[in-house]
């Protein structure tokens, strides 16, 4: 039974749904004929997202990520064009007297040789009344070198305008000034809370199975809420419907293996995606020779798991099943052992084990209910979990009895998610693409409760009890409609309401969001673009501000504790130069207000506060100037990209009540992404990035203080937060791609270096004396120059 | 391409791999600092420091001892007072009184001068205390040890300034040494006589438990670990009776000869803030995966604290 409020909900949406359906159909003239259906791969029968409809060179609609379209046109004869990046445009005649089904599909331009690539051109970037708003071709994440050779799409996304990387090598996103919480990341529509391994170094993302990869900083559809900064809505690939291929990638650190395949052609396809690291199983000899107790075991490895069921029982309907399961694990075991000493018998066991890891599931059911109209629900599950675990047995027999001494200890901290999700996709006419939906999610937060047990025997001692945190309960629903609407040839307007709700035990949050962005054509096809939204976000991450750990905890709003908001105003101008490079330019303003901190002094490490006592709730402000120029086609494609930022916070009392920069404030950072296809067989990947340094908490003064027992004691303390610019950040990678094709597929031998020059960029910072005994800072690095070499297996 | 990647090879092993690298020393103006943590109805007493960078290798932790602290009361200088080199402190002749407002102006060759201002906080008295004790016992059915289980203590407090804060500390005096207290927080760390199990064992216990916790007047919730061996079970201040009640209970064994003393440090807003701000200082000390803690000042134009306290003592006996 659904809480009055939500059924509210529900019932405002179906009115919604009337209303726009009504007015917008009265539009409808009546000799007016529907096209539609969807756009997919002619080899693998996979959907094809973005693709642009055209009727003489004019863009009539777009692919949605289900990739389906529809488009509508007076009877008579006319010819479609269907076009995107990296396939050969296919134009398809059509003489409409009724509405017409037209399931169109694309040949990969690779296929065909080089001369066809060549001869393809971008999409018309002005056409679109989006900004901040980047896609990326799936593709070409493999050839863009990364550490260790591990193709990774966050680190990819790191090199765009806007976006900056945490620490040195991690897969962290910052977002226009915003923190990593603030990235609303969606893996098949589904949330997607830790999105890293190792501490960050490694994103949890197969790029193997990745179909289609967006980013959103700015100017947010109505569709999109629940977080301040970013939407990363990456779409998996639905499996082959004609035949089964395969991949595989041998790197240093991990290998991967893909398989897809028709189970019944073109009508149910499976997609199996894993990947895992063996350092462990390669060391644990070496770690077991130099440890002295033959019984310990040490090691640590993580491994994802992804898998897709494809089905398409009618032309009308498709239904997904999609699930994921990532986790990572540190562990320092004794196995069960035994000895005799003395007449009496020992045994041992201990277990110190520390992992973290997602769960998803999603169901999804795709279904055109009309030419005009196509439906999406989505049923899910995501859960992350972060897990310490400690034990250790160990008694003592003989023959008058057994006096056991045992100790357990398991902390956990885990956030789950129900979610149920309905979206519309309505096309009333070739002027109106409407869209609505509704979303409710039951959340289920547990930041942090620990087991003790303890028995021991000899001191007649028995504790078995549960400490920390309490779960937090909370559902959090949403409803939208928007539109994205021709107003005349120069005018194209997106605009929409988001209206949510949260719901706590005795609290209820709620926020009406408006959306708005446009396009106005200037001549000579260059495009004008702004946009205003209002960001509402429920839920918040725990994070120090030195180090990003899987310990970070996700925590709800309370009733102490207020949500985020923000509002974000962005300009641009965008245009489609010499019809290859696609170049935007985008300032933007952004305010938020509920941002958390730790209070000064507090941490994660002191459990017995609850967690809402030791944050503080403040404010922060960004903003930047954008310019990004990208070349999606042709032997040369990548990037160039250049963000001039500014990024700071205030808070009632940290620093004093002053507003401090944030810590990943800098005022330049650019990137130039190459990649070189020589020939069929050798690509050159390039990569080079700089930002001004990040600010530091650096202690710079030394005095003598009193602790509270009233000793003296000599400390260091410092003026300001973040008053501290540490040197500058640039890197240079490169990769060379050999292609060797074989009768059975390819393989693929990558070779490269990550930090080609070996900079020392600043990972921290830290005091130390010099060869002549004086003090010094140095600035420490993380990673020198790191070569790379992988194999990339495909099989036909 | 072959040229590239020999290229490549050459400019990576000849540079340096990740060495540590020099960068600039960071200016630092050099202050006074000023530490004068001030007992109520006793004389005034002050500690005179200065700041130096943190890459200066001088001894930060030698004293001026050529300063000059101005008392002022009411507006009033009462007293000058000069470096006392028998007691190694600036040592007034005046004593301080209760609910009284007092300030300072320090003066020293080549630092700027420095002032501050606090008012004398009133003592506290506790009007009830209730304490019970678990006693457990050994295989043999003899009685072995026991602790204090929720105990709960209400006391009066200063009426004055709502930004007061308290430190509440529980200490346990030993019948073998009635003169001597011992600190819980070292039980762990001293012989088998105090912790008889494993020192390991117990430590894992840490994170989760507390004694002897600051609280503000105004967030009662807000108290902090000092250190970390008994609970503060709930802890409510109420404003309209100007009462603080807290119940606690301790983990430590204890024969039944051991008494419990509770001490109850009654702060003055800046005595309590610089106090709480250290406090999180000594314990983040060593913690790589957080934020270094900003230390409180009250003292303008230079560092440290002028503020002050009372102590008041409740001993419990183990029943």
């Amino acid at each position: 039974m659904l809480p009055l409020r939500v059924n509210c909900t529900f019932m405002y949406l179906r009115n919604c749904i009337f209303f726009f359906a009504t007015f917008f159909g009265s539009l409808n003239a009546q000799n007016l004929y529907q096209v539609y259906g969807n756009v997919s791969d002619s080899l693998s029968g996979e959907k094809i997202v973005s693709c642009i409809v055209l009727e003489n060179g004019k863009p009539l609609a777009g692919t949605a990520s289900s990739g389906n379209y529809n488009v509508q046109l007076p009877a008579g004869k006319h010819i479609l064009e269907f076009s995107t990046v990296g396939y050969i445009k296919k134009q398809i005649e059509v003489d409409l007297q009724a509405d017409y089904a037209l399931h169109v599909e694309l040949i990969f331009a690779k296929t065909l040789g080089e001369a066809v690539i060549t001869a393809e051109k971008a999409e018309n970037i002005a056409e679109t009344s989006r900004i901040g708003n980047i896609s990326i071709p799936a593709q070409a994440i493999k050839k863009i070198p990364t550490m260790f050779g591990e193709s990774d799409v966050l680190k990819v996304l790191q090199l765009l305008p806007g976006v900056k990387p945490g620490m040195e090598g991690t897969s962290g996103l910052y977002v226009r000034g915003g923190s990593p919480d603030q990235n609303l990341i969606l893996l098949d529509g589904t949330p997607l809370y830790n999105v890293s391994h190792l501490y960050g170094f490694f994103s949890v993302f197969n790029t193997d199975a990745l179909n289609h990869v967006e980013l959103t900083k700015g100017g947010f559809p109505a569709r999109y809420g629940g977080r301040l900064s970013s939407v990363l809505d990456l779409t998996l690939k639905d499996g082959n419907m004609r035949k089964w291929r395969g991949s595989a990638n041998l790197g240093l650190i991990s290998s991967s293996g893909t398989v897809e395949g028709p189970i019944w052609k073109d009508k149910i396809s499976v997609i199996v995606s894993a990947r895992r690291t063996y350092l462990d199983a390669l060391y644990q000899p070496l770690l077991r020779t130099a440890s002295y107790n033959s019984y310990a075991k040490q090691g640590y490895y993580f491994y994802d798991l992804n898998g897709k069921i494809n089905i398409r029982p009618t032309s009308k309907d498709q239904i997904l099943l999609s699930w994921y399961s990532g986790d990572d694990k540190f562990y320092n075991n004794v196995k069960p052992n035994e000895f005799l000493y003395d007449g009496k018998i020992y045994k041992n066991e201990a277990k110190d084990e520390l992992g973290w890891g997602n769960r998803l599931a999603a169901a999804r059911w795709n279904h055109r209910i009309s030419p005009k109209m196509t439906s999406s629900l989505i049923a899910n599950f995501t859960r992350y979990q972060y897990r310490v675990y400690q034990m250790s047995n160990q008694s003592e027999s003989n023959d008058t009895g057994v006096i056991t001494n045992s100790f357990g200890r398991d902390f956990r901290s885990l956030v789950k998610d129900y979610g149920l999700k309905y979206d519309i996709d309505y096309n009333p006419n070739n002027k109106n693409a409407m869209k609505f939906g509704a979303n409710i999610i039951y959340h289920q937060f547990s930041p942090g409760a620990t087991v003790y047990k303890l028995q021991d025997d000899a001191a007649a001692t028995k504790f078995d009890s549960t400490l920390g945190s309490s779960t937090v309960r909370a559902i959090e629903n949403y409803v939208y409609a928007e539109n994205d609407m021709i107003l005349t040839p120069k005018w194209k307007v997106n605009y929409g309401l988001h209206y949510s709700q949260f719901h706590l035990k005795d609290k209820m949050y709620h926020s009406l969001q408006p959306r708005i962005s446009a396009r106005y054509l200037l001549p000579r096809d260059y495009a004008i673009k702004f946009s205003f939204v209002r960001m509402q976000q429920y839920i918040h991450l725990l994070t120090n501000s030195t180090i990003g750990l899987p310990t970070d905890l996700w925590v709800p709003s309370v009733k102490e504790l207020k949500p985020e908001h923000s509002y974000q105003y962005n300009l641009g101008i965008a245009k489609t130069l010499m019809k290859k490079y696609l170049f935007t330019v985008e300032g933007y303003y952004k305010t938020m207000v509920g941002v958390l901190d730790y209070k000064n002094g507090a941490n994660f490490y002191s459990s017995y506060e609850d967690w809402f006592k030791k944050v503080e709730s403040g404010k922060g402000r960004s903003f930047g100037l954008e310019v990004f120029l990208q070349r999606k086609i042709g032997k040369l494609n990548g990037w160039i990209s250049y963000t001039l930022s500014k990024t700071d916070r205030i808070f009632p009392t940290i620093n004093f009540g002053e507003r401090f920069p944030y810590k990943y404030d800098s005022r330049h950072n650019g990137s130039i992404v190459m990649i070189y296809d020589v020939d069929k067989k050798h690509t050159l990947g390039l990569t080079w990035v700089y930002s001004t340094g990040n600010a530091f908490t650096l202690a710079n003064t030394q005095t003598v203080g009193v602790n509270p027992q009233g000793q003296l004691v000599q400390v260091t303390t410092f003026d300001k937060r973040n008053q501290f610019r540490g040197a500058d950040y640039h890197r240079l990678d490169l990769m060379y791609t050999f292609h060797y094709p074989k009768k059975w597929g390819e393989v693929m031998v990558n070779a490269g270096l990550y930090n080609t020059y070996s900079r020392v960029n600043p990972f921290y910072y830290t005091i130390d004396f010099d060869s002549n005994q004086k003090k010094q800072i140095y600035r420490v690095g993380l990673f020198p120059v790191l070569p790379f070499l992988t194999f990339n297996f495909t099989f036909k | 391409m072959r040229i590239m990647v020999y290229l490549a090879v050459i400019i990576s092993f000849g540079s340096s791999c990740q060495k540590a690298e020099k960068i600039e020393k960071i200016p630092v103006e050099s202050k006074l600092c000023v530490l004068g943590m001030q007992e109520t109805g006793k004389n005034f007493e002050f500690m005179i420091f200065r700041t130096l960078s943190v890459l200066d290798n001088a001894d930060v932790s030698k004293q001026r001892t050529d300063a000059t602290v101005y008392l002022y009361h009411n507006g009033f200088c009462v007293d000058t007072i000069k470096y006392n080199a028998l007691q190694q402190k600036y040592i007034s002749k005046v004593s301080s009184v209760a609910g009284e407002i007092y300030s300072i102006k320090v003066s020293c060759k080549g630092f700027q001068d420095v002032y501050a201002e606090t008012v004398m906080v009133n003592p506290v008295t506790v009007s009830g205390a209730v304490t019970y004790s678990n006693r457990i016992y050994g295989k043999d059915g003899v009685y072995d040890y026991t602790f204090l289980n929720n105990c709960r203590i209400s006391t009066d407090i200063n009426p004055g300034n709502h930004s007061n804060g308290m430190v509440i500390s529980i200490l346990e005096q030993w019948n073998t040494n009635p003169n001597s207290f011992t600190w819980f927080n070292k039980w762990t760390t001293t012989s088998k006589e105090i912790s008889p199990l494993n020192t390991t064992e117990y430590n894992r216990f840490q994170p989760d438990i507390t004694t002897n916790s600051t609280v503000n007047r105004n967030n009662p919730n807000t108290f902090i670990c000092l250190n970390q061996e008994s609970k503060i079970l709930k802890i409510e201040f109420i404003p309209k009776d100007q009462k603080v009640k807290f119940a606690f209970t301790t983990y430590n064994r204890s024969d039944s000869m051991s008494k419990f003393v509770l001490n109850i440090r009654n702060m003055e807003k800046n005595a309590f803030e610089y106090t709480n701000a250290m406090a999180l200082y000594v314990a983040s000390e060593d913690n790589v995966f957080q934020d270094p803690v900003q230390l409180y000042s009250n003292i303008k134009n230079g560092e440290g604290v002028f503020g002050s306290y009372t102590n008041d003592t409740l001993f419990l006996k183990v029943k």
